[in-house]
């Protein structure tokens, strides 16, 4: 998994922290520059919304304060804690373990994409890493030539045509949209362990212990990173809504140049084309 | 007569032939500058900041950028429709402010690489002087190798870089929704968003590691 997919993963199950220097607290103790605020632009709050596709803006930032809260006292500690006292080779192992896990998922969309070649892939390493590579522990697929890549079906609809619907920040799960949310639901269904019977009390907690250490591995694997896009935000939330738009898109077309590239001849405009359009997935 | 004829439609294709040779080798020699461009520049941005002890260090990553970045271009692109209505004075003093911020920034993003390896992989020539270099973070531990561009502007080997990518993220996009954003809840004074990038490049260099 690529190192800024960590980062969106990460960031979607609520990984972020509190910005120390948050805009728009400095805003309320930053005096006003001595020149008056030009008022000639015709650029309004409501354009900014409709650019960023965030219709529910409100709502979404207090969610995103809230999971801050949330990641600043409970998951970034336990993130430093669990990355300080587990050696690499076994958080590359739990890794591997849950890439190995989402096998199936990853498959089902690969053929939903029409992507022969990328099932193929799957397919092998899900035969090889859970045989060879001992339950998924090694990623053994990788060093023979098949890398590990991720697939969602929110990306299958992207690339059925689907447009994305309005941003959504959601507690907990952090950010997403309509069709990504329609995604993640669709993909809880495809997955096996969805159907699996735990049986007596100790094991009905496996379901719920693998996605907390999911997503304390992934948060344990962006620590600096996500400190250093805090640390350089101007709008924190802004940024974190940019990422997410920008690398779903990204993933979309698996890595596949964007045509939409800014446009620095006439100094650019907020209205420039949506980082994610449907058009995009067919590359 | 014929001959003659004959001769020219010779000549005509020889023209065509080489003119499409030509045409079919231009943009990869731009892409091959663009690519020794960029490796250089990698090499050289990183090698300042790999050298720890020394004390002008930070000095010289400035004169790097101030010499290779067209920080000017990406500050007005970041700027979007405000910029829009706005005086000349305080658009100048934005694009000084956004020159201290992005290269605060750089200095930030490329301070996690100064341990690693950049490679240059390929370049899209996506006009005229302006080609995209795509690079890999080489890291044997990685489960894939990271994928770092450079967007250039520029050609006959005098580039200027514009913009940083990351795995698909365009930095200039992200700034440019960031600024949206606090213009938005600002009254879209740019005087403003200088104050606080002037703060913000501040901070940003007390939190990069000396």
């Amino acid at each position: 998994m690529s190192a800024v997919r960590n980062i969106m993963m990460a960031i979607a199950m609520g990984a972020v922290a509190i910005p120390s220097t948050s805009a728009f607290a400095q805003d309320a103790a930053e005096p006003a520059p001595a020149t008056a605020p030009p008022t000639s632009t015709t650029v309004t709050t409501q354009d900014v919304q409709d650019d960023a596709n965030d219709p529910f803006e409100g709502p979404n930032r207090f969610f995103f304060e809230v999971n801050q809260v949330l990641d600043e006292i409970l998951l970034r500690p336990v993130a430093v804690v669990y990355r300080s006292i587990v050696p690499d080779f076994a958080r590359d192992g739990v890794r591997n373990f849950m890439n190995n896990l989402n096998s199936p998922v990853i498959f089902a969309n690969d053929l939903f994409q029409g992507e022969g070649d990328r099932a193929g892939t799957t397919l092998i390493r899900f035969g090889v890493n859970s045989t060879i590579g001992i339950g998924g522990l090694i990623d053994v697929a990788k060093d023979i030539g098949h890398p590990y890549h991720d697939e969602d079906f929110g990306q299958t609809l992207a690339v059925w045509g689907v447009g994305e619907g309005p941003y959504f920040y959601f507690p907990l799960m952090g950010p997403s949209n309509a069709r990504d949310f329609t995604g993640f639901v669709v993909d809880r269904g495809l997955d096996p362990l969805t159907y699996v019977n735990w049986g007596d009390d100790e094991l009905e907690y496996v379901p719920i212990a693998r996605t907390v250490l999911n997503v304390i591995d992934l948060r344990s694997r962006n620590i600096e990173t996500l400190d250093d896009i805090e640390r350089s935000s101007v709008d924190y939330y802004a940024s974190i809504r940019s990422l997410y738009r920008q690398s779903r898109a990204d993933s979309i077309r698996n890595g596949a140049p964007s045509d939409d590239l800014p446009d620095f001849d006439s100094g650019g405009g907020i209205t420039a084309p949506s980082p994610i359009s449907p058009n995009l997935s067919a590359q | 007569m014929d001959s003659f004829v004959l001769l020219g439609r010779r000549a005509f294709l020889a023209v065509l032939v080489v003119a499409a040779s030509w045409m079919s080798v231009a943009p990869a020699n731009a892409g091959q500058d663009a690519e020794a461009f960029a490796q250089r520049l990698i090499d050289q941005g990183v090698g300042i900041l790999r050298n720890t002890s020394d004390p002008a260090r930070r000095a010289k990553f400035r004169d790097f950028i101030t010499q290779y970045a067209d920080a000017r271009k990406t500050a007005l692109f970041t700027l979007g429709n405000y910029r829009r209505g706005a005086n000349d004075a305080d658009i100048e003093a934005f694009v000084t402010a956004f020159t201290a911020y992005a290269t605060a920034v750089y200095e930030s993003r490329l301070d996690q690489y100064k341990g690693q390896t950049l490679k240059v992989v390929g370049s899209i020539d996506n006009k005229a002087n302006d080609v995209t270099v795509n690079m890999i973070v080489v890291d044997p531990n990685a489960t894939n190798p990271l994928r770092v561009a450079f967007r250039l502007l520029g050609g006959n080997n005098n580039y200027r870089f514009v913009d940083i990518q990351v795995e698909g993220i365009w930095l200039s996009i992200d700034q440019r929704e960031q600024f949206a954003a606090f213009l938005s809840k600002n009254n879209g004074s740019i005087p403003r968003l200088t104050a606080h990038l002037q703060t913000q490049a501040q901070q940003i260099m007390a939190g990069v590691q000396r």
